[in-house]
């Protein structure tokens, strides 16, 4: 991942959940230290961009469970399959912009776009997570 | 205790990153906070919320003039897409998050708020990432 996805991503992460952070997984790690061809690479991001996907969708059931969140169910603006969406809308476009005009300056990284992709994925992961984090424990200790 | 954490966790990422900042407040919104007082903090966040989005419009339009956007718009996707994509996901995040907020001496919608200028700014600061000639700051 570039730095500036790397960082662009973790500010937002802290942003929108207090202490949560996100890490990569261990099987994109070892992957990315086994793979050395640009078709293994490129599979390790697709695995990876998959992994945080899933993990976001998975969490959605948790979020809905929530005593604070859950009265806002019956309102279709918050309905949280379409909140995941939107957000899935925007990354794609933002992605395909940014990997074009990436392009047009220049840089030929084939990684471009599931490095921008990555970014997003993860951050919509900690979002989603740091609000169960919130909803289940909102004070924490002090 | 924890917004105690997301500063520090927040000043330690910027610190070492010098590239995503944290959100600066205007010195309007600072004036207004002074003038106003805590109280009337909403108006304050609603205004600095208003001004947001107005430099956000101003650096859209700027794109949609340039050349650039030409090279952009092959992608199937409008600027005006991208932004409604953004404030759908937004408005939706920020209630669920204000609502989950652990935070005494603020109430939700201030909280709402907040969190809706925090996210918005993130759009600007993406868009400028993709325009090197805007001065990559907010």
């Amino acid at each position: 991942m570039t730095y500036k996805s790397i960082f662009l991503g973790m500010a937002v992460i802290s942003l929108a959940t207090s202490a949560w952070a996100i890490q990569n997984s261990q099987e994109y790690l070892q992957c990315m230290k086994t793979e050395s061809s640009d078709a293994g690479t490129a599979r390790c991001y697709e695995n990876e961009v998959k992994y945080f996907r899933d993990m976001a969708k998975e969490k959605l059931p948790e979020v809905k469970k929530l005593e604070k969140v859950a009265r806002f169910a019956l309102n279709p603006a918050y309905d949280l399959e379409k909140q995941y969406q939107a957000f899935n809308n925007f990354l794609e476009s933002y992605c395909k912009y940014y990997v074009k005009r990436k392009q047009n300056q220049g840089y030929s990284d084939k990684y471009l776009q599931a490095d921008c992709e990555l970014g997003f994925v993860q951050m919509y992961a900690g979002y989603t997570s740091g609000l169960i984090v919130k909803g289940t424990d909102p004070c924490g200790e002090e | 205790m924890k917004r105690r954490y997301f500063f520090l966790i927040l000043s330690v990422l910027v610190m070492n990153t010098g590239i995503s900042r944290a959100y600066e407040y205007s010195q309007e919104y600072i004036n207004c906070e002074k003038s106003r007082g805590y109280a009337n903090q909403l108006s304050c966040l609603q205004e600095e919320k208003i001004r947001l989005w107005q430099r956000i419009d101003e650096l859209q339009k700027k794109v949609e003039s340039s050349s650039l956007y030409n090279g952009l718009k092959v992608t199937g996707y409008t600027l005006e897409q991208q932004k409604k994509n953004w404030n759908d996901y937004i408005n939706s995040f920020c209630t669920y998050s204000a609502a989950t907020e652990c935070d005494d001496y603020r109430n939700p919608e201030v909280n709402k708020e907040d969190c809706l200028i925090k996210f918005s700014s993130v759009l600007l600061e993406a868009w400028q990432d993709i325009l090197p000639e805007e001065p990559n700051r907010y």
